[in-house]
């Protein structure tokens, strides 16, 4: 599956892609997206808002699950650091997670322990939008062994991605289990 | 990896000198160290007792009054494979072990941790400045809660402690990230330590959240070498940590976490 992560107008540079990841602008644009900005996170298809969630302490955790071609969890700032609620993230057969982190400096141990230690609590690959000041930068990450470290993409302004997910089943029977 | 080196270089030039020029004199009982012990195969246990009462006393020399040793202990005093030895033998040398670390830890009054390692399973200790082993999960040492690294350590805990052994063909990024991404998630102090040389490999440290550091790194103090024996020390200020943790609003996510 191809991710474009980055804004907007520089997705012109690739071709295509199956899904984009981009922050803030109310420009839309065909095809799906994820747009995060600094109150909530959108996901759109060809300019229709099909979920949202704004950033605040969810009443309960279907709130942060987008059901698209992929099951995305969404999670911000101290969400992503927050162990005992990644540890609850596989449960809910997510696919990625979508991560969002506002800091006013960019400071690559901030980056690394909620992006790459969402990846590797959760085991589930994670993109991060990090927002520092006026910067936006874009990561992703995996759970690591023995060939990678699970830095794939680490804060680059816009990059595209080939990822092959391994898809999980989600069916009535996982959200009954889930919800005991 | 060479991202981590790039972090190591960052905080070795900005959080060493921060943390070195911090005086030992605030409140000794809160000062831990660490050992990053040097594999040596010992022949006898007189000589490991030795070896174990330099490492302390030049720790204790350093103000640490609590000191965490690594995975693996016992293995110190095996003649020959694990493989090769009966439980009865492995048994023996985690008693001669346990008993060398109750002696040092009455003569020098300081609390001792670690594991032993046996058939590939940690088999964590606990022994308290009287020299005698402590039983629980959870311990009460110089007023804070210490508690071997584990999924369900209770909300009060501020420190955890992870000794470990790694074999030096594992990737050795491995021996990074385990104690400190601990406490950028649970927002605790963790202190890691290893056996190092020969065959074994790894990069011992003292770890905190990273807003309790200056330099916003989350390593307050970590090996220089990954195959050389080295001594850590720090004071940690469990304050801080209760500070932090209120900053970040985390109980307000109990009621989704059915906690």
């Amino acid at each position: 599956m191809k991710i474009y992560m980055g804004s907007i107008l520089s997705s012109t540079e690739f071709t295509k892609f199956d899904l984009g990841i981009t922050f803030g602008t109310e420009v839309s644009s065909f095809g799906k997206w994820i747009r995060s900005t600094d109150g909530g996170i959108l996901f759109e298809d060809s300019g229709f808002g099909i979920y949202q969630r704004k950033w605040r302490i969810p009443i309960t955790l279907d709130e942060i699950v987008f059901q698209t071609d992929l099951r995305i969890a969404t999670l911000y700032n101290e969400e992503l650091r927050m162990r005992d609620l990644l540890l609850k993230i596989p449960s809910l057969k997510i696919d990625l997670v979508v991560g969002y982190l506002r800091n006013q400096n960019y400071n690559p141990y901030e980056l690394i322990a909620s992006g790459w230690g969402c990846a590797q609590t959760t085991g589930i690959p994670t993109i991060l939008v990090n927002v520092a000041g006026e910067n936006v930068n874009y990561s992703f990450f995996t759970k690591m062994n023995e060939f990678n470290d699970g830095m794939i993409v680490l804060s680059d302004r816009y990059t595209m991605i080939n990822f092959q997910f391994e898809k999980k089943e989600y069916t009535q029977n996982n959200k009954e289990a889930q919800e005991k | 990896m060479k991202f981590f080196n790039l972090l190591n270089f960052f905080f070795k030039r900005k959080v060493n000198s921060f943390v070195d020029n911090q005086s030992f004199q605030d409140t000794a009982s809160d000062y831990f160290g660490v050992i990053q012990f040097q594999h040596q195969n010992f022949k006898s246990w007189k000589e490991f007792h030795a070896k174990i009462l330099s490492n302390v006393k030049s720790a204790k020399g350093q103000g640490a009054k609590f000191i965490l040793f690594p995975a693996g202990m016992n293995i110190e005093l095996y003649t020959s494979d694990e493989g090769t030895l009966s439980d009865g033998q492995i048994s023996k040398a985690a008693d001669e072990v346990l008993k060398i670390f109750c002696a040092v830890a009455s003569s020098e009054n300081v609390y001792i941790a670690y594991a032993d390692l046996v058939r590939g399973q940690r088999v964590f200790h606990m022994i308290g400045n009287t020299g005698k082993e402590m039983k629980g999960k959870i311990f009460e040492i110089y007023g804070s809660i210490v508690s071997f690294m584990d999924e369900d350590i209770p909300d009060d805990v501020k420190v955890v402690l992870n000794p470990l052994l790694l074999k030096k063909w594992t990737g050795d990024y491995e021996s990074f990230g385990h104690a400190w991404l601990f406490s950028q998630q649970k927002y605790v102090y963790s202190l890691e330590s290893y056996i190092v040389g020969d065959h074994f490999i790894g990069q011992s440290g003292i770890y905190s959240p990273i807003e309790a550091t200056e330099s916003m790194s989350g390593i307050i103090k970590q090996a220089q070498s990954k195959i050389l024996e080295e001594i850590l020390v720090s004071h940690l200020d469990f304050n801080l940590i209760d500070e932090i943790r209120m900053k970040k609003d985390l109980k307000s996510y109990a009621r989704l976490l059915n906690k």
